[in-house]
């Protein structure tokens, strides 16, 4: 997941200037290997609840990803597949795979604050939106990059500013709606060591409209070496 | 005395007083007609929109109508159930419980509206044993569904077959099970019958993990016809505020749903105005007569001036022949009118050509409507119909108190 999360800063800037580029794409590669696996913990907050869950997943690009919940007990082996724009749901309990229908892409996936078409667009932020250097560490103490969605892109959102630090790590992203108010904003936090490179190891997903809510993503493990069988992104292997 | 002379005037013309009679009779019992009709499609309505739809009463989280929020429920729902059951005045109580799921079958994966219901309380108010298209309603055993007709079209299943429910539980867990399909129905509402799917209370408690609680009770009073500000259904939004107490909201069914208020308040005044048409046209036939029967005592009443009869006693006079032949016609208006009741109570009107059931505003009705007879409405249009008798007199009456003695006797008659 957090491949999925930080390419909307990575793969953002082709168009503008050259050395943003260069940051962004350092910043990738530092992030991004081909295929990834992590084991993750998200701790929800809502006004309503409180939970905690810790999975594993797995990346291949920014193409494939599968996830499947390790704890708590009761929800333990509940997977999501994503390929391509596509999600699935596996459910242990009746044994069934669910395809996620277009209408229900806006809900909330797991109980979080991120949706289901937040793990489908997330990737390709650079194919939806178009990114324009407006603030230097010169003066606002860190890259800062808005991105405006192109016409024919179909996303929820206005506008989207990201920061970026001047060591080249992403620290912050505000989601904007389309009249231009504060829809939500990501804190990347916990900067550190994680499976050999320097990074925040912990996001933070906040409602604007709901000060006490988050969700956060924290990465306790992350390796980019692991071989990943072929195959795992496949409806087959969501049930395993 | 007066009244003595005004009853021997009308016969001096037995036949004209007999059709114009007649013409107020037919007309009063068209007006009665109309009502027993009107009432009775009012009660149709409201059994429909009312008591079939949000009750008479709905007891509720206070934040529950606004936001509809998943974890706004009525709490220890047992217990309450139990005390509002026993109140005096409580008709018929059933819980309800609402969520929002994914229904998957084998092939297809759908948003839908979930209802837990009590299967047999809930059938004291809207009859879907009766709206079965296929299969049956639910017994009340666990992991039974029904699906609207068009819904179990999108899902493409067939009666016995599995479908999967998953949704996002109150307490943020991924709720899912299977359940068996048991039947499909058409509600009539054709919203429902897209995406909605009715399951057993218990099982909806179970997927959100909610545990003795719904998020709306809806009761009936004792009132048949429940109108706005109707005081026998507020005399249950009392008793139910004592049986459940300050925290929850207790609101009657117009502050519910004011669109069907204002639809039943408008067909009230619909039958005012038809009444009074149809009365006045009435009316002037009253007026014809009564002008005529002036115009042709014109000598006979200059007589009765000459002899000192005061001109507010020549329009008491008129006015007395005028109410007097209203009187006439009110009896056998009112049998008349009886007889065409009857009938519309025992045969009812078809309101379509080919007797199917018709849909209005998204709401299917049985195409036959029966007759409903009230006392007041009765003596209502048989006063109104009196008034208008003796408003159409004033002007023959005032017509004959103002004829000069002198000249008047001077004419032929």
């Amino acid at each position: 997941m957090k491949t999925l999360l930080l390419t909307l800063l990575l793969g953002t800037a082709q168009a503008a200037d050259p050395t943003l580029d260069q940051l962004l794409n350092a910043s990738d590669d530092v992030l991004r290997g081909d295929r990834s696996r992590a084991v993750v913990e998200m701790q929800v907050k809502t006004d309503r609840y409180e939970r905690s869950m810790k999975m594993e997943a797995w990346a291949e690009g920014t193409e494939n990803s599968l996830i499947r919940i390790v704890e708590p007990a009761k929800e333990a082996g509940v997977a999501t597949l994503k390929v391509g724009d596509n999600i699935w749901n596996y459910l242990p309990k009746v044994d069934r795979t669910m395809k996620i229908p277009a209408g229900m892409m806006g809900g909330s996936w797991m109980g979080s604050h991120f949706t289901n078409d937040d793990l489908v667009k997330e990737s390709r932020m650079s194919e939806d939106f178009d990114g324009t250097i407006v603030g230097r560490p010169e003066t606002e103490g860190e890259w800062v990059v808005e991105l405006i969605p192109k016409p024919t892109a179909a996303v929820v959102w206005g506008k989207v500013v990201a920061r970026v630090s001047k060591d080249l790590l992403p620290t912050r992203v505000e989601y904007y709606d389309e009249k231009g108010t504060l829809a939500r904003t990501m804190l990347f936090e916990e900067v550190g060591d994680l499976g050999g490179r320097v990074v925040p190891r912990s996001m933070v997903l906040k409602p604007a409209d709901k000060p006490d809510e988050y969700t956060r993503v924290r990465y306790l493990e992350l390796d980019f070496d692991s071989p990943i069988p072929d195959g795992t992104f496949t409806l087959q292997a969501l049930k395993r | 005395m007066l009244i003595a002379m005004a009853w021997r005037n009308l016969w001096r013309h037995g036949r004209r007083t007999f059709i114009t009679a007649s013409a107020l009779a037919v007309s009063l019992a068209f007006v009665m007609a109309m009502l027993c009709f009107m009432d009775g499609m009012f009660r149709k309505m409201s059994e429909i929109m009312v008591d079939q739809a949000t009750g008479h009463l709905q007891i509720a989280h206070p934040n529950y109508a606004r936001a509809r929020t998943l974890a706004d429920t009525v709490p220890d729902l047992e217990q309450r159930l139990q005390t509002i059951l026993a109140q005096p005045g409580t008709r018929a109580a059933t819980p309800r419980m609402y969520g929002f799921a994914l229904l998957g079958s084998e092939e297809e994966t759908q948003g839908v509206q979930l209802q837990g219901v009590d299967p047999q309380r809930e059938g004291i108010f809207i009859p879907f044993q009766d709206r079965m298209v296929e299969g049956r309603w639910l017994s009340g055993q666990p992991r039974e569904i029904v699906l609207g007709e068009g819904l179990s079209r999108k899902l493409r299943v067939k009666l016995g077959e599995e479908v999967v429910a998953v949704t996002q539980a109150s307490d943020g867990s991924l709720g899912n099970e299977l359940y068996e399909v048991v039947g499909v129905l058409s509600s009539g509402s054709a919203m429902m019958d897209k995406s909605g799917a009715w399951l057993a209370l218990g099982d909806l408690q179970e997927l959100l993990v909610l545990p003795d609680q719904a998020h709306e009770l809806v009761l009936l009073s004792t009132s048949l016809e429940p109108r706005q500000g109707d005081p026998v259904v507020l005399a249950l939004a009392e008793a139910s505020r004592a049986s459940v107490g300050e925290e929850l909201a207790i609101r009657p069914w117009w502050e519910v749903s004011p669109a069907t208020a204002t639809m039943m308040g408008t067909s009230d005044s619909t039958a005012w105005i038809s009444m009074v048409i149809i009365f006045a046209v009435a009316g002037l036939g009253v007026l014809n007569t009564m002008l005529m029967s002036v115009f042709e005592r014109t000598r006979e009443l200059g007589v009765m001036g000459a002899l000192g009869t005061r001109p507010a006693r020549l329009v008491r006079l008129v006015l007395w022949e005028s109410l007097l032949l209203g009187l006439l016609a009110s009896g056998g208006g009112v049998v008349l009118g009886l007889f065409l009741d009857w009938l519309l109570i025992t045969y009812g009107l078809n309101m379509t050509a080919d007797g199917e059931r018709m849909s209005s505003m998204g709401v299917l009705f049985d195409p036959i409507v029966y007759g409903v007879v009230k006392v007041d409405r009765i003596i209502t249009s048989v006063a109104l119909m009196l008034v208008i008798a003796v408003l159409a007199a004033i002007w023959p009456a005032v017509r004959a108190a103002r004829l000069r003695p002198v000249e008047s006797m001077r004419v032929d008659a």
